[in-house]
């Protein structure tokens, strides 16, 4: 009984998670979802005038979001089909019979799977050590917690997606991956004006200010920044993950491997 | 299976190229390979895997077509699914254990979970490796890796299996096994076709050869015809002695011996059409000589010999 795109897929992913726990790339990528947990519980330790509400909206601005997001999923999501091809094994894959599609599927659902559990954890304890800071405020409040998960969540799904795709499509993933999160994610969405909204990091922006509470005020420019309407964002985010998804998948069925001996 | 596709060939080539930018992998293969076990032979880069992996469907061809069981193999789940492939390249997921790495493989191929467990162990109890079923492929040595790829290209029952010079690195009693396996595998009625540059281990399979030199079709047909081309020249043997002039001096006059060549290093090539005067007189004449043999070998033993006298010049 051969086996359709969704029952491939399935199969595919259920042994890929399996053998993600056993990867040091998936760990590596937890860890960087983890690092700003651990920076601010370092600052919350040693600065007495920080607060709760601070210290979480800023580091989940500047680096759950804008570094740890985009570059755990650059690890992983490279890996999706590219790091079958440089570890050569990608072979048994295509030459079994099922759809092209259900690698790329059966691979970028674990590992989006993955990064989404990294991304609770690595939420929760930011939240957890930023509560540890001394200065007085209201303390870390739903509206800012929520909506930090939501576009971490949402950040991995699209940033995922987008380098699985990218992985197919060129040869050295790794690299072009880097060079579009620093240029165009790390830099564009920093400058003032509507370029910003060409970079997912804006629309991950617009989902924590559509959501968010009055805390998230305190991000230097967050007031005067033009943010997407909150169903715009979602959309655009599911939009590039769709597109992802098919652009890599028609590539996918067509590419042709050259693996060394 | 009709007796139209029982006696079709199991792979057709047709004006089949491959390049690698400006390196040729193939060109202009036309070739039938008809059911049952046949050996690619070709010296290293002949374009042996570049061949196979365009039978696989891992490669598309540049040029001409292919087809694999009457069907194009590229991308086509329905060759696929009657295909087994053993690659070259020496790449497993080390994380997993070999029951796990096969089992999935088979599931892949879409048996259900407890036939597949089953199938897999079979397949790992063929290339004896049933008690090591539990380890991570990370831990095996290369033969026992080697032994792996191949129980994953079994182990659906495929009806072509396709090797990719299986026995490297396998020790002399598992590549013993492994050639059992094959005639086994032959008599149960799949096809088998594997390369190698190695003549006798095809010998010990088959007489059916196809030869690639330079990514070109040489020649197909039966291995004894090779046989009889390398004994209609002269054979030739490489001598390092002590003194290497003085024993060169001592063959010259030796029955059977064409030309006795002193090469700068101090190794002699001896050319005879009598190899059996030449092995049996050796020791006696060194020993007269004074000359102490370091190492005497056969130059005619390696696939480049034979492809040099295919393609009409001297080694």
């Amino acid at each position: 009984m051969k086996l359709g795109l969704w029952g491939a897929s399935l199969l595919i992913a259920s042994t890929q998670l399996s053998l993600l726990a056993r990867s040091r790339r998936a760990w590596a990528a937890t860890g960087l979802l983890l690092l700003p947990a651990l920076i601010a519980w370092l600052v919350a330790a040693a600065n007495d005038k920080v607060t709760p509400s601070g210290l979480s909206t800023m580091l989940g601005w500047h680096a759950l979001l804008g570094v740890s997001v985009p570059l755990a999923s650059l690890l992983l999501g490279v890996a999706v089909i590219a790091e079958e091809v440089e570890d050569r094994t990608i072979t048994y894959l295509l030459l079994r019979p099922v759809p092209r599609a259900s690698l790329l599927l059966g691979r970028l659902v674990p590992a989006v799977l993955w990064l989404w559990a990294s991304c609770a954890t690595g939420t929760a304890l930011l939240v957890a050590a930023a509560a540890t800071a001394r200065g007085s405020d209201a303390g870390v409040s739903d509206g800012t917690r929520l909506p930090l998960l939501l576009a971490a969540c949402a950040g991995v799904a699209t940033y995922t997606a987008l380098h699985a795709a990218l992985g197919v499509w060129v040869k050295h993933a790794m690299i072009v991956g880097l060079a579009y999160s620093f240029t165009i994610e790390g830099f564009l969405s920093n400058l003032p004006g509507r370029n910003q909204s060409l970079t997912i990091q804006h629309h991950l922006r617009s989902l924590v200010a559509g959501t968010g509470d009055d805390a998230w005020q305190r991000i230097d420019g967050f007031g005067s920044t033009e943010w997407n309407p909150l169903f715009d964002a979602a959309l655009v985010l599911a939009l590039v993950v769709l597109v992802a998804c098919i652009a890599g998948a028609w590539r996918l069925a067509r590419r042709q491997f050259e693996l060394p001996a | 299976m009709t007796q139209a596709e029982s006696s079709a060939p199991v792979v057709r080539a047709k004006d089949l190229a491959r390049f690698y930018g400006d390196v040729v992998g193939v060109c202009d293969l036309s070739v039938d390979i008809p059911r049952g076990t046949v050996g690619l032979l070709g010296p290293n880069g002949a374009g042996k895997s570049t061949f196979l992996k365009l039978l696989a469907g891992e490669l598309q061809p540049s040029r001409g077509s292919i087809e694999v069981l009457g069907a194009p193999p590229f991308a086509n789940p329905s060759v696929h699914a009657r295909l087994g492939f053993c690659p070259q390249q020496d790449a497993l997921w080390d994380d997993m254990t070999a029951v796990e790495f096969v089992e999935f493989l088979l599931r892949l191929s879409g048996r259900e979970s407890l036939a597949a467990r089953s199938a897999a162990l079979a397949a790992l109890e063929r290339v004896q490796l049933v008690d090591a079923k539990d380890r991570r492929l990370g831990g095996f040595s290369k033969g026992m890796r080697q032994r792996v790829r191949i129980a994953q290209a079994i182990a659906h029952e495929p009806e072509l299996v396709v090797l990719d010079e299986p026995l490297t690195g396998l020790d002399p009693l598992a590549r013993h096994a492994t050639l059992e396996l094959f005639r086994q595998l032959a008599a149960e009625g799949a096809s088998v076709l594997f390369s190698t540059h190695v003549l006798h281990e095809v010998e010990a399979l088959t007489q059916d050869v196809v030869l690639l030199h330079k990514g070109r079709l040489l020649a197909r047909g039966k291995i004894a015809a090779i046989r009889a081309l390398l004994d209609r020249h002269p054979r030739r043997y490489s001598i390092r002695a002590r003194d290497s002039r003085r024993l060169a001096r001592e063959l010259v006059g030796l029955e059977g011996v064409e030309s006795v060549q002193l090469k700068t290093d101090g190794l002699l090539v001896v050319a005879t059409r009598r190899p059996e005067i030449l092995l049996e007189a050796l020791p006696g004449i060194a020993s007269a000589a004074r000359a102490g043999i370091a190492s005497f070998e056969s130059r005619d033993e390696g696939l480049e010999a034979v492809f040099d006298y295919l393609m009409g010049g001297a080694p």
